[in-house]
């Protein structure tokens, strides 16, 4: 019996026991290579295969996570079990149409083809170019990830879902110091098809050198409110960050108040501000065909013309909320179950020019990049620097700070939206519960928004 | 798993080991006041380093049928894998622990739904509007360390852990609290913990307002704990062999203030991450890290402190921030059990001769800063209002921005004469007193 027959057949025997249920297998494998001051710091591979079962019964969920197929019927009576245990009330699952689908990856340059030392030879040779640009850098670091991602999903609906997937970054990072100060610099650059954006970056290194170099002198910002223009980047976090987990609907579901609170229709921004989260952007890492509950990713708009017209759902979500699904259902890997979780999150495009977001602001901050952030009504994240804004001109560096504020009052603070939207593939993830890290992207254009509360020295 | 040791002896390594983790757990969810999931997980997986020519190659994997594959694989990659400078751990005479609790096991998950169904009615009693969620978490986690010198260490643990959270909405007004406790077997009083999260939500629903500007804060143990954060990446031996730790050739220094005793001990049996072996199969033991403010260690693998010319110190742990522990990591300078010595005031006794200032429980945004600098800015997620010596309500966007190096040398005012059960990730158990700080500017 080959695995799909082996799939339905068990999902047949005991489909009518419970209201729902599905079983994904995962055959995973990943690389991590770590460079720093041009020698290896470290080299890591890891297989990872395993699989779960996933049992809807009244309301209540089962989940078992096994280690191969062979123990699948056990975790199927186990799961059924646990469901029955759980459920009580009424099951909440919104209709997909079953689907069977598969997806083969196709690369420009396949990561997984280039032989090891190229690689290494190259991350060797980037770190050495930080080392040696000024005698004031103490650490240079390449971290490279390839992951390539095969997964199985079959459900009692008559779903079969056989999805490849990859996820590779590389980050570079150059520290400097003097005295007791030190700064670092980076940057990451992703991919999902062409290992040949990890070449050619040496300009950008250089860059982040000198970038790294002049903040060692540059001064801290002063504590207190300011008009802040975010770059893309920056836009991109708060996006994600602040307004993103908020809209994730497990977050809004079980509380009427919030339910209420976050309801479609509600004004939260000036007119002009769109925000959307995508799983169909081509090969953005935040992007997928099918999320982890057999729903087809999609464009959602979470506000359009500053009203809130989406949220980000998983399919139990959307029949609670009596919305649609909008495939956002995702599980960082076999070992969890799917969650709502963003996909590739914005803020549209508007109209402004850098020029124009700039020319009347007598005191501000143009922030740069991102360092992190974490997010919910009040939401806190870090700009990795600032360039101050004085009297409509872009004056001196200042070194990183965190921005502070409360989500609502902050989305209508924003009082104009760049004419300049990217979004594109970085490193790193995105964590939620116990799920780290998820491969996402978030960006958009330069926003200039008011009032913003920095943290700082006085 | 010898096998694959001696295997990879046999196909030219010069030393192999082997890192291997298996988890039981069960895990009950209780979402949005309702008894939700059921979960259940049986993973294990390891991960085998090999040194051939000088160079390791290291390849981990959750399919234990696949060695063949991974021994293949490690060799390959030792081509072009780190240098190893140093060398393994020799077997050594390591503590008995007993960390295993069976009792823990002999509970019925339908015990564990009662527990929570009684958890929410008593918060539902205090306002049904409370969005409640509790989980309770059981695992047995075996990890194992061998290596081809002879080591052959196993360690069993249970535990059980506790986390619990209350939503409340009003207006736009949205708070959130939480705790939990984490123990190795079922003692937990479920009532003294809907209680404890009643009186956060009674105290946090109150709304104060607040001047921005210099005052004392006081810290409670829950903020000391994410505070950690930050004193770990300046202790980490890895950012001090990289030279970019500001603790970089201060051993012995007056670096804090003579209040700060700051400990981590992997010894202590009732504890999460208690193992008599670290994950590079060093010993485990309690270290001084700074001795009233003077720093006495640093949290060293072998690789840290071979580069620092120091004695090892069993604090290689294979997580991460936001990683929990997992064979698929690489061995980090991280800490276990952390303990801060209590100093010589009362709680009530800080807290009464403050005329105007906050205490702060949750601040986030403590991982942004630049932590290996000490530089931490946050946002106050939970804080309150202390007027004339009186907690009297919550305060929201409030921020500060300082320095660990600078306010934990010249601004602890008092430390409290006791020590609390914190954490800051659920796997690390923390204990710490509130530390009153004398002077920080809070913007808003």
């Amino acid at each position: 019996m080959d695995l799909k027959d082996r799939l339905f057949e068990v999902l047949n025997r005991f489909k009518n026991r419970v209201d729902y249920l599905e079983v994904r297998l995962e055959d995973s494998r990943e690389t991590k290579i770590d460079v720093k001051k041009s020698k290896v710091d470290g080299i890591n591979s890891n297989f990872i295969y395993g699989g779960n079962v996933r049992a809807l019964y009244k309301g209540g969920w089962g989940f078992t996570v096994f280690k191969n197929i062979e123990e699948l019927d056990a975790a199927v009576e186990k799961t059924i079990a646990q469901a029955h245990l759980v459920g009580k009330g009424t099951s909440n699952w919104a209709p997909v149409e079953p689907v069977e689908f598969t997806y083969r990856l196709n690369f420009l340059k396949n990561p997984f083809e280039v032989p090891l030392e190229e690689k290494v030879r190259l991350f060797k040779e980037y770190t050495t170019l930080i080392s040696n640009y000024d005698p004031r850098i103490i650490n240079s670091q390449a971290r490279y990830q390839e992951k390539f991602i095969h997964t199985i999903f079959a459900n009692s609906e008559g779903s079969y879902i056989d999805q490849e997937a990859t996820d590779n970054y590389l980050y570079l990072g150059a520290t400097a110091a003097s005295g007791n100060e030190t700064q670092t610099a980076n940057f990451s650059i992703g991919t999902c098809q062409d290992f040949n954006v990890f070449y050619g970056l040496e300009d950008k290194i250089k860059e982040k050198c000198d970038l790294a170099l002049k903040l060692l002198s540059a001064p801290r910002i002063k504590g207190g409110k300011y008009t802040v223009i975010l770059n893309p980047e920056l836009s991109g976090v708060f996006t994600h960050e602040a307004f993103g987990h908020t809209m994730e609907a497990d977050f809004i579901v079980d509380n009427p108040s919030m339910c209420e609170v976050l309801k479609i229709g509600a004004v939260f921004g000036p007119e002009f501000l769109n925000i959307y989260d995508s799983g169909v952007i081509p090969h953005l890492r935040g992007s997928f065909a099918y999320d982890d509950e057999g729903t087809p990713a999609e464009k959602t708009y979470l506000l359009k013309n500053g009203v809130l017209v989406g949220h980000l759902h998983s399919r139990e979500t959307a029949a609670r909320m009596n919305e649609k699904p909008t495939g956002n259902a995702r599980a960082m890997s076999y070992l969890y179950p799917p969650i709502p979780r963003m996909r590739n999150t914005a803020i549209e495009g508007g109209t402004a020019s850098f020029e124009e977001m700039i020319k009347d602001v007598e005191l501000g901050v143009y922030a740069v990049d991102a360092k992190g952030g974490k997010g919910g009504e009040n939401f806190s994240f870090t700009a990795h620097h600032g360039i101050m804004i004085r009297n409509g001109q872009l004056a001196e560096h200042v070194k990183g700070f965190t921005l502070a504020g409360n989500l609502f009052k902050t989305l209508q603070n924003i009082d104009m939206v760049g004419n300049d939207e990217i979004v594109e593939n970085s490193g790193g993830g995105c964590g939620k519960r116990d799920q780290f890290p998820l491969p996402v992207t978030d960006g958009g254009p330069h926003i200039r928004i008011q009032n913003v509360t920095i943290g700082g020295e006085e | 798993m010898f096998k694959i040791l001696e295997k990879s002896l046999a196909q030219g390594a010069e030393y192999a080991d082997l890192y291997y983790l298996e988890r039981n757990e069960d895990t009950i969810s209780f979402e949005g006041g309702e008894l939700k999931t059921i979960k259940a997980k049986n993973v294990s997986g390891f991960s085998l380093q090999v040194k051939k020519d000088g160079r390791v190659g290291i390849v981990s994997s959750s399919n234990l049928n696949n060695n063949d594959d991974v021994l293949k694989m490690a060799l390959a990659a030792s081509s072009e894998g780190e240098a190893k400078e140093y060398d393994f751990n020799r077997p050594q005479t390591l503590n008995t622990m007993s960390l295993t609790h069976d009792a823990l096991w002999e509970r019925s998950l339908e015990e564990y739904v009662a527990d929570g169904e009684e958890f929410v009615q008593m918060l539902k009693d205090y306002d049904p509007e409370v969005t409640v969620s509790i989980e309770f978490k059981r695992s047995r986690q075996t990890r194992g360390y061998l290596n081809t010198y002879g080591c052959d260490y196993i360690s069993p643990s249970d535990q059980l852990s506790l986390g619990y959270s209350g939503l409340l909405v009003e207006g736009a007004n949205i708070l959130e609290v939480g705790d939990g406790d984490m123990l190795r077997g079922n003692t937990y009083d479920i009532a003294k913990h809907a209680n404890l999260l009643i009186n956060k939500l009674k105290i946090g629903r109150v709304e104060q307002s607040l001047e921005a500007g210099r005052m004392p804060v006081l810290l409670t143990p829950n903020a000391v704990a994410q505070f950690m954060y930050a004193f770990v990446s300046g202790l980490s031996g890895e950012f001090v062999r990289l030279g970019i730790s500001p603790l970089k050739n201060r051993l012995g220094e007056q670096v804090l203030s003579e209040e700060i005793t700051l400990i981590d001990d992997m010894t202590l049996p009732e504890n999460f991450e208690a193992c008599p072996f670290d994950d590079e199969g060093t010993p485990a033991e309690r270290t001084l890290l700074y001795e009233k403010g003077v720093l006495r260690n640093y949290l060293l693998t072998l690789k840290a402190a071979h580069a620092l010319n120091l004695k090892p110190n069993g604090k290689a742990l294979r997580r991460g921030m936001f990683r929990p522990r997992d064979y698929a990591n690489m061995p980090v300078p991280w800490y276990s059990t952390m303990l801060l010595e209590p100093g010589q005031i009362a709680y009530e006794d800080m807290l009464k001769d403050i005329k105007e200032g906050i205490v702060v429980d949750s601040a986030i945004g403590l991982v942004m800063g630049d932590l290996v600098r000490g530089d931490i800015d946050s946002d106050i997620d939970l804080g309150f209002k202390i007027e004339n010596g009186k907690i009297t309500g919550r305060v929201k966007d409030a921020a500060f921005g300082i320095n660990i190096y600078e306010v934990f040398k010249n601004q602890i005012a008092a430390v409290e004469n006791k020590v609390h059960a914190t954490s800051n990730d659920g796997q690390s158990n923390m204990y710490f007193p509130h530390i009153l700080l004398k002077d920080i500017n809070i913007v808003r």
